[in-house]
């Protein structure tokens, strides 16, 4: 994906009316949506039918607004997710997309290759430096058990079956991470239990 | 005394981070998510995490784009000249409806052969803005040498707090430039407000006005916020 620096300008634009602006973000930001969308549902078609529905909320400005805030294309993203969310469990609402199986092994159904595999593996990719310290910065299994439910979509039910663990130690972990995510992120002392 | 959850700066912050990580989910998400297009508080906390995590999103490699599939009439390019004054849509029917029901009576007697030359309405500028869904919203006008508009609401909107409306007025080209805040639109009857420069010079290149709501205190350069009001903006002299 492109530079991200004129995005907020053309999400100003398209409340305007402004096609071109529209169809300019559609190519910048499209793929990436449908890639958070696809690594959620792991269908291509029902990717593309939550890209074009988040589309065109947008355009019809429908796109739940947060009250003083300009519309960012994080948020956009965090909206595409959850649409994606939402479709997976219309759909199926209980039946894992991957798994691991008796050997230990993550197995995937249908997932477009470089989408598919544990969610460790695409942050081999790079991404934002701090982001990618303080991911580091968390114990293995809670880092994992955060982004199954960020990147994946999967419930803390689904990330307990997956990681066979108990879904209070599930819900405890994810918590703790994000505290301590904020804590590295926004350059907070951090205030360890003893 | 009651206290409300979204009172709390730290229960709220864990609640948005849970949002923004997926673990929200259900009922408690959707309520969140109404509170957060009202409640300053709750929508900055999920405007932050949104920020820190979605990087997250960086690592997953972009999918080749199908063909869109959104189209709706409002795409076609602009239209010029004078049929951009009668292009279909309900909203800017209804502003041309209202513009012509204001001034087609003093247009009418105005083409009387034994009308007097002037029209009877001043020389003023008028703008008739329908809400989004097409219901007749706000009247603006101000005089064409004046320093001052007035403004009618004809539909209120709920102005939440923290948030003004701001005057906006769009050019033939579709460049929006900010013109004023407008306090007490889509709230009073009737606002009269000054204006920062003579209606002449702020209003002429508008083909259409529009309204938004902005953090109070603060003057965009461009809108942040879809449109609350938007219609035409008529000039009314011979």
């Amino acid at each position: 994906m492109q530079p991200a620096a004129d995005i907020p300008q053309l999400l100003a634009r398209i409340a305007l009316r402004d096609a071109a602006a529209m169809d300019t973000l559609y190519r910048r930001v499209g793929g990436r949506l449908l890639a958070i969308a696809l690594r959620v549902l792991g269908d291509r078609s029902q990717a593309e039918d939550v890209l074009h529905e988040v589309m065109s909320a947008l355009w019809a400005q429908r796109t739940p607004t947060l009250a003083a805030q300009p519309l960012s294309l994080a948020w956009l993203q965090v909206v595409t997710r959850n649409r994606a969310i939402d479709l997976q469990r219309r759909r199926r609402p209980e039946e894992p997309l991957q798994w691991v199986d008796a050997s230990g092994e993550e197995r995937a159904h249908d997932v477009a290759s470089a989408l598919a595999g544990p969610p460790e593996q695409l942050l081999e990719r790079q991404i934002d430096a701090r982001l990618a310290h303080c991911l580091e910065g968390l114990d293995a299994e809670p880092r994992r058990a955060l982004l199954l439910g960020f990147l994946d979509g999967l419930s803390h039910p689904q990330i307990s079956a997956r990681l066979n663990r108990p879904l209070g130690m599930i819900k405890a972990w994810v918590r703790r991470a994000l505290l301590r995510l904020r804590t590295c992120m926004d350059g907070r002392v951090e205030d360890r239990a003893p | 005394m009651t206290t409300r959850w979204h009172d709390h700066p730290e229960l709220v912050d864990r609640l948005a981070a849970a949002y923004v990580a997926g673990s929200l989910r259900g009922p408690a998400a959707r309520r969140l998510l109404a509170l957060a297009q009202r409640h300053r508080g709750v929508a900055l906390a999920l405007a932050d995490w949104s920020a820190r995590l979605a990087p997250l999103f960086d690592s997953l490699p972009d999918v080749p784009l199908p063909a869109p599939r959104w189209r709706p009439p409002a795409l076609k390019p602009p239209a010029a000249g004078w049929r951009a004054w009668v292009r279909p849509g309900p909203v800017l029917g209804v502003a041309l409806g209202l513009l012509l029901g204001l001034a087609g009576p003093p247009l009418w007697l105005a083409l009387r052969p034994t009308a007097p030359a002037q029209a009877l309405l001043p020389e003023s500028y008028v703008g008739v803005l329908a809400t989004a869904d097409g219901r007749p919203g706000l009247i603006v006008s101000a005089l064409r040498r004046g320093r001052e508009m007035e403004l009618k609401t004809l539909a209120p909107i709920n102005v939440p707090p923290g948030l003004q409306a701001v005057l906006w007025r769009i050019d033939k080209d579709g460049q929006v430039s900010v013109v004023a805040p407008v306090p007490g639109a889509g709230r009073d009857k009737f606002t009269r407000l000054p204006l920062p420069d003579e209606a002449e010079r702020l209003f002429f290149p508008a083909v259409e006005l529009a309204v938004s709501l902005e953090p109070e205190g603060s003057l965009p350069a461009k809108p942040t916020a879809a449109f609350v009001y938007r219609g035409l903006c008529g000039k009314f002299w011979r």
